[in-house]
């Protein structure tokens, strides 16, 4: 490939277009996700926020303009499924942050976003992801019922799993994956997914740790059990698109 | 109304919807709501046909869930209880108290009035605004192209991917996976082989639409660009929004000082 | 005269593909040329296009080497807008180049970038859907036309800017023969009236040959023949080599298949029997009306009409995924709402017409295998027909080359879609147009698997519009037109019968 030369291209309308195709597509996977598991123990949230699968993929394959993807198509779920209305504007800033905490940790972090690439273990390091998962909903609880000792508990078990997880799969992308892409979307966008509804009067805050613990629980398992497997499936072939985003915009 | 500016139509929206939250006093939202109506009378929003009558109905049992939060999961102490429990206490530390007072009944009810006010809004917005009309009267008023052609290529995408979510369930049909008489687990997977079909779709259609759009030499800035339905707003446009953003700024001074916005009106004419 | 489009020593590598799929490629074309391209699937005919317009490298990341000039301009160095306005490209899937909600529109969109005042876009708007035959059509959403409408729609955004190049990639491979004839006669009043270039990119060898002048054939990213067309047609040798089909006479067709219809279906048991079958949708179009059809056992069954006559309603009917609103469908003699989803799915197989809507998994195996999870077969039986399927349909080797089914190319996709079907050994396979966008080779390497089920005893029912596999491999016609049945008879008969040929909008190859 001496001879020939590299050409490399700014932002174009594909960008655009994804931003809007995706937003299309998040946002009517939403609507019919809370349309299947309309459990509501908070104003408009599924239970089972099954969308949410969708957010930190797009981000971490469209970078900024997933985010605006994963906003946007909040904006208009929350304009047909939920009673916030306006409020939706202020609300949606959940998913764009869901997105936005793994993308910013995986471009800091210089790390490849294909963590299906060289995958080892996979049985075992779902299984160790599974009871992370779940040391991390009784974490929740821990902090909401301010039982220190049960809390620290937890830390330890999450920070050997984590240990366990990179031991069995020694890969950066799965590890920043887990932290940032599972847990940090999935508290980042809970923390403000139920502050914004609560500070506008959908709810008391004495609800708020209830409603917290509810949204960070639902977003962990389907971020584990459907985003997992579809990074895993799906980015090698979406690298191969030209759609994809590498930087932050580009 | 519809003669009024798109732009026009999406400020009145946004801006009432703003001031129903912030108006402090109910009934002042209990006019806006009145107000709501006569905006569904005179754009004949049909809200007894079948579809629209399913979105009321699941709007209004999203609206009951405001209730069973305020009910379930507050403290509100008030002038009556109506209803007090508990239900769990856990080492004496933390408990799951009920207590349902006249407050708790005022807070809920306060917000699911605003709610319902800026449904109909929103109803009224679908109805009195079309994507087309709202896309060519935001680039009237220089919004730039880029975004209105993602608006667009929005509604496009989301009225596409509607109908290729209906064929890749059909397809799933004819390999034998049952939608409708299913467990909800079944269903979540289901939905998500349906999931990952579409977002592959949602790539190539991606290439190819952007591909279109480049082949036409259609630039994402350009200073000269024509528009070609050009809206202009009239004084009657910019009046109305002078109205609203006057309404507002009342609204936030009636919020700071507890006002009502009805009774200072009528104080006005005494 | 200078070329007004030259390729010189030009490579070109896509950032994520591992070889060149472009190699030194040199082509001058003048002013005035009507060019065919042509070439095997993946061979690099639509890169080439791309090439042309600037998209490739503008807009697309890779490697290069050598140049392409384009009205003197060097591609790399032009502005993408500047050579948008001068040269046109329309791509195959209608669907995905109509970007606004209405036509009036989608035409507007392109002029107003030309700095145009109003009254001169109105007046272009109206010229080029005029142009088209598409006048009255400017409120039009995409969703009220048709795939040839779209199509016209597509070449009248473009026409109304007034191209000097115009490029076509595979315009017509989603249109029935009414439409591409359309699109044909379209764009030879189009060349004479404007002198304009235009580059065609098309597996239609007849086409080819009857309008353009000049004839290139790409294959593995190499330019392998660059002639007149006349050279071309005399050349079966090369048509072949490269896995081009030499248009024939359908009865010539005919004579070549075996599959004739020997005797009639005496003492048999109709396995399918539509009985005054009427539909309308919601949006109130009737897409059937009062059909009455029998499919037996064995049959090999062409189902051809226009686009729009009720085909594939009424397919739907046969697998239950449309309910009769009058009239009946029995299957096996009993009534089809009798029939859950799984056991219709048991019996009558659908593949799509593209293959993306029915692959939902990551690998081979468990595509193959998710409608038998699906209907919960023994693990056994799974693996059981597993193997029965991959070594008919030939897959064991790209199970073995490619994880993901996402890396297959579309002829494999297809028989992928076709084996997923297939293992759930249904009696009746229902194909909706086989053949859309696929070359010569893979076609009839895909007729040939369809052939040989037939000869196992599968009842075959293909949606089609192609020519070729009317008459090479029917055994029977059904004509549909206008949601009616016109009639129901051998294909012998049929390709001898021009009238019935009109209504069904058949052209001979």
């Amino acid at each position: 490939m001496s001879e020939m030369e590299e050409v490399k291209v700014g932002v174009t309308w594909q960008h655009l277009v994804a931003t809007a195709l995706a937003t299309g597509a998040a946002a009517l996977l939403a609507i019919y996700a809370v349309i299947i598991a309309p459990v509501a123990p908070f104003p408009g949230v599924s239970g089972l926020y099954l969308a949410a699968a969708i957010y930190v993929p797009l981000s971490l394959w469209l970078g900024l303009w997933g985010c605006i993807a994963g906003y946007f198509s909040c904006v208009i779920l929350g304009f047909v499924s939920t009673p916030f209305g306006a409020v939706s504007l202020i609300w949606s800033l959940a998913d764009f942050v869901e997105g936005l905490i793994p993308l910013v940790a995986f471009r800091l972090m210089k790390a490849d976003v294909d963590i299906g690439k060289d995958l080892q273990r996979k049985k075992e390091l779902y299984i160790l992801l599974a009871v992370l998962v779940v040391n991390l909903i009784i974490a929740s609880f821990a902090t909401a019922l301010n039982i220190p000792i049960l809390w620290l508990i937890n830390l330890i078990i999450a920070i050997i799993l984590i240990i366990g997880m990179y031991i069995l799969n020694p890969s950066k992308s799965w590890l920043l994956y887990v932290i940032f892409g599972i847990f940090g979307a999935a508290i980042g966008s809970a923390l403000i997914g139920i502050a914004v509804p609560i500070a506008f009067g959908f709810g008391s805050w004495d609800a708020f740790w209830v409603g917290v613990i509810g949204w960070f629980a639902g977003d962990l398992i389907v971020l584990s059990a459907i985003a997992t497997p579809m990074m895993v499936y799906l980015t090698g072939r979406i690298k191969q698109t030209s759609v994809y985003v590498e930087n932050w915009f580009s | 109304m519809t003669r009024l500016h798109p732009v026009t139509k999406l400020a009145l929206v946004f801006i009432l919807s703003i001031i129903s939250l912030i108006l402090p006093n109910i009934l002042d939202v209990i006019y806006l709501l009145l107000f709501d109506f006569i905006l569904i009378i005179l754009t004949k929003v049909p809200i007894f046909s079948k579809g629209f009558r399913k979105v009321i109905i699941g709007f209004l049992l999203a609206n009951v869930s405001i209730f069973i939060a305020w009910f379930f999961f507050s403290q509100e102490e008030g002038n009556i209880t109506f209803f007090e429990t508990t239900i769990v206490l856990i080492r004496n530390k933390w408990e799951w108290h009920i207590l349902i007072s006249d407050q708790t009944v005022y807070k809920a009810a306060s917000i699911s009035l605003r709610a319902i006010t800026m449904f109909f809004l929103m109803l009224f917005m679908f109805v009195a605004i079309s994507d087309r009309d709202l896309i060519h009267g935001l680039r009237s008023v220089k919004v730039p192209f880029a975004i209105c052609l993602i608006i667009s290529m929005t509604f496009r995408g989301l009225s596409m991917f509607q109908q290729e979510y209906f064929i890749i369930k059909e397809a799933m049909m004819t390999r034998g996976v049952e939608f409708d008489k299913t467990s909800i687990p079944k269903k979540i997977k289901n939905f998500i082989s349906i999931f990952i079909a579409l977002i592959i779709l949602m790539f190539k259609r991606t290439e190819e639409m952007s591909a279109s759009i480049e082949a036409r030499g259609i630039p994402m800035r350009s200073k000269n660009r024509t528009v070609y339905h050009y809206y202009p707003m009239k004084k009657k446009d910019f009046f109305i929004i002078f109205l609203l953003l006057a309404f507002l700024v009342y609204s936030i001074y009636l919020n700071i000082v507890k006002g009502s916005f009805l009774f200072s009106i009528i104080g006005l004419f005494l | 005269m200078a070329p007004i489009i030259k390729f010189k020593d030009f490579s070109w590598k896509y950032k994520t593909s591992k070889d060149l799929v472009l190699k030194s490629i040199n082509i001058n074309i003048n002013q005035g040329e009507f060019v065919g391209i042509m070439g095997p699937t993946g061979a690099g005919k639509s890169t080439l296009c791309s090439c042309i317009n600037g998209l490739i490298p503008l807009r697309t990341r890779g490697w290069i080497r050598g140049s392409v000039n384009v009205f003197g301009m060097n591609t790399r160095e032009a502005k993408m807008h500047e050579l948008g306005k001068r040269i046109g490209l329309i791509f195959q899937d209608p669907e995905s180049q109509f970007i606004m909600m209405t036509v009036e529109d989608e035409i507007a969109i392109g002029l107003e970038t030309l700095s145009l005042n109003r009254n001169e876009i109105e007046e272009r708007i109206e010229w080029s859907l005029k142009l088209v035959g598409l006048k009255g059509y400017e409120e039009k959403s995409p969703d009220e036309l048709s795939g040839g409408q779209k199509q016209r729609v597509a070449i009248a955004s473009i026409m109304a800017m007034r191209p000097e190049i115009l490029i076509l990639d595979e315009p017509t491979s989603d249109l029935d023969p009414q439409g591409k004839r359309e699109i044909f006669k379209l764009l030879e009043s189009i060349r004479k009236k404007f002198d304009l270039t235009i580059i065609l990119v098309s597996h239609d060898t007849k086409k080819i040959m009857q309008f353009c002048n000049r004839v290139i054939i790409i294959d593995n990213g190499e330019i392998k023949f660059d002639d007149e067309t006349s050279q071309l047609s005399s050349n079966i040798d090369l048509l072949n080599e490269f896995g081009i089909y030499y248009p024939i006479s359908s009865l010539k067709y005919q004579e070549s298949s075996d599959l004739k219809l020997e005797k009639g279906h005496i003492e048999q048991k109709p396995l399918i029997k539509a009985s005054n079958l009427s539909y309308t949708y919601p949006n109130q179009t009737q897409a059937l009306k009062n059909v009455n059809l029998e499919i037996y056992p064995n049959d090999f069954i062409a189902i051809i009409g226009k686009n729009g006559s009720g085909k594939t309603t009424l397919i739907k009917h046969f697998n239950g995924l449309l309910k009769p609103q009058q009239g009946e469908v029995l299957l096996k003699e009993e009534t089809i709402t009798q029939y859950n989803i799984s056991q219709i799915a048991q019996t009558i197989g659908y593949c799509y017409q593209n293959p993306d809507h029915q692959l939902f998994k990551n690998t081979i195996r468990e595509e193959i295998e998710y409608g038998l999870r699906n209907l919960k077969f023994h693990e056994h039986e799974i693996e059981r027909r597993y193997n029965q399927i991959i070594e008919l349909l030939d897959l064991k080797k790209f199970e073995e080359v490619y994880e993901s089914t996402f890396y297959l190319s579309k002829g494999i996709r297809q028989r992928l879609a076709l084996a997923s079907v297939l293992v759930l050994e249904p009696d009746v396979l229902i194909i909706d147009e086989p053949t859309t966008g696929q070359d010569f080779r893979m076609i009839e390497e895909f007729m040939k698997i369809l052939k040989d089920l037939h000869e196992r005893g599968h009842t075959i029912i293909i949606v089609t519009h192609d020519p070729r596999v009317i008459a090479k491999y029917s055994k029977e016609i059904v004509i549909l037109d206008d949601g009616k049945l016109i009639q129901k008879l051998p294909t012998s008969e049929f390709l001898k019968n021009k009238e019935l040929q009109d209504i069904a909008a058949y052209i001979s190859p």
